[in-house]
């Protein structure tokens, strides 16, 4: 089974953090005297770059997809003095760093949740 | 699946210490695929035992006819947990199967998976699963869901030594390790994810083995979707109730759990809720590519999972399947949180539903 919706949310970015940190992790595990698969970490790594350029496309989607949208949202909400191509690019930047912004306030959650857990 | 050849990796036909546990009620029709699968391994089980839980279709017969232990509890015990909790008494081997009775394993399963437990504290190990039969919208979404997961996710997990679950369909444990815990628990809907967690808190290790792949056979219809679904999202909510103190202090799978809850909950409203309303709002059907938006980045695993097994043309195809299936999978997943957690309705009863 799979937890969650796989690809909707902060779910892809984890992994996808996970994967790249992969060799890093692989040489601190090397340097205490631990066994390291390169192999496998090499391969997790060409397909997490294979999905960031995935993550690239996206990006670039939703800038095709933003500037039809800000037509009605310029015209709903009467925004005269933003030009549509900049609000293309916030909106696109907003939903790249929306998402590590929230798996980075996760992540910190389950580490303050464990540090209260552990002092009671 | 066509029937592959059985092909030892080390070349030669060995038995291994392993007794592979059937659990099975009213399997008749997918029971002999599952024992011929297992009866034509490069390594053979010492012993194969069909938990035959009081079927009423023959089941019993037709697995003892191709020359496997059956057993049969004195009542159905309610459970895929309690069946093969049953059997457990009987087996007498350093390792133990379980597998459901339809599934189906690759020839050299069993195999692989072996030395996953050179590891002496390792006591649990899965491989990877895909559908048998890839034909439906639910079957198609399911495929391209696995490859994805099983890719991607899963080898992440694994490097990081802590799979999310070892399979239900199909993993390979150390015997004293389940007995030590009680067997298969039957306290939640998802027996798999409740051991593996409960092994995890027991400072013991899970192992997740990429070629070894077993095939079940997934939900065709809504039907069996539907009950399926409705077990994993309250099982999933029912394990983090019970384990999610212990879990804290477990690396990697707090944040992966924690993560998934998030998506399972927040990322379902999203979809669900929040996308057609913008969409309403401003009455514009762009946003609505908010479901689909992330494809370049779901697709990339999919592919490297279909390239070797030669199944790009299908993965590609079943692809649009997948976007129908997550969206289901959103509702089950947010109905449960509702009913387990805001009105404390919890789902007790095991719906088969493959």
């Amino acid at each position: 089974m799979t937890a969650g919706v796989p690809g909707t949310g902060i779910g892809g970015l984890f992994y996808l953090m996970a994967a790249l940190l992969l060799p890093v992790r692989g040489l601190l595990l090397r340097m205490r005297g631990g066994r390291v698969s390169w192999r496998m970490v090499a391969k997790l790594l060409f397909l997490a770059i294979g999905v960031f350029l995935g993550i690239w496309a996206t990006w670039w989607l939703l800038g095709l997809a933003i500037v039809p949208a800000a037509e009605t949202v310029e015209a709903a909400i009467h925004v005269r003095g933003i030009l549509r191509r900049e609000y293309a690019e916030f909106v696109r930047w907003a939903a790249i760093l929306a998402g590590f912004v929230t798996l980075a306030a996760v992540l910190i959650g389950t580490q303050v949740a464990r540090l209260v857990i552990k002092r009671r | 699946m066509a029937m592959e050849e059985s092909v030892p990796i080390s070349g030669m036909t060995r038995t291994a210490p392993v007794t592979v546990i059937v659990p099975a009620f009213n399997e008749s029709a997918s029971v002999v695929d599952t024992i011929h699968s297992l009866q034509a391994q490069t390594v053979i089980p010492a012993e194969i035992i069909v938990v035959d839980d009081c079927s009423a279709d023959g089941t019993g017969d037709i697995a003892r006819s191709l020359g496997v232990t059956v057993i049969r509890p004195p009542a159905n015990t309610g459970s895929k947990a309690g069946a093969q909790t049953f059997a457990l008494a009987h087996v007498r081997t350093e390792f133990v199967i379980a597998i459901d009775a339809d599934t189906t394993l690759a020839p050299d399963a069993i195999e692989r998976l072996l030395p996953a437990f050179d590891d002496a504290n390792v006591a649990a190990a899965c491989g990877s699963v895909l559908p048998r039969r890839i034909k439906s919208v639910w079957e198609r979404g399911r495929y391209v869901e696995y490859l994805f997961a099983f890719t991607f996710y899963k080898q992440v997990q694994d490097q990081y030594g802590a799979p999310l679950i070892s399979s239900g369909c199909f993993s390979m444990y150390r015997t004293e390790a389940v007995c030590a815990v009680g067997g298969w628990p039957t306290r939640t809907l998802a027996e798999d994810m409740d051991l593996t967690w409960t092994l995890y808190q027991r400072g013991r290790a899970v192992r997740f083995v990429s070629g070894a792949v077993c095939y079940p056979i997934e939900p065709r219809n809504y039907g069996f979707l539907k009950k399926q679904l409705r077990r994993w999202s309250h099982g999933f909510v029912q394990n983090v109730r019970l384990h999610w103190r212990e879990l804290l202090e477990v690396p990697f799978l707090r944040s992966a759990v924690a993560v998934a809850c998030w998506d399972a909950v927040v990322a379902s409203v999203v979809y669900l809720v929040l996308l057609p309303v913008i969409a309403l709002v401003f009455w514009n059907p762009y946003f609505l590519l908010g479901y689909v938006i992330d494809v370049p980045a779901i697709v990339v695993p999919v592919i490297a999972g279909a390239l070797p097994r030669r199944e790009l043309g299908r993965a590609l195809v079943s692809v649009p399947s997948f976007f129908i299936l997550r969206t289901v999978n959103a509702v089950f997943f947010l109905k449960a949180v509702w009913a387990e957690l805001v009105r404390g309705r919890r789902l007790v009863t095991y719906e088969k539903g493959h």
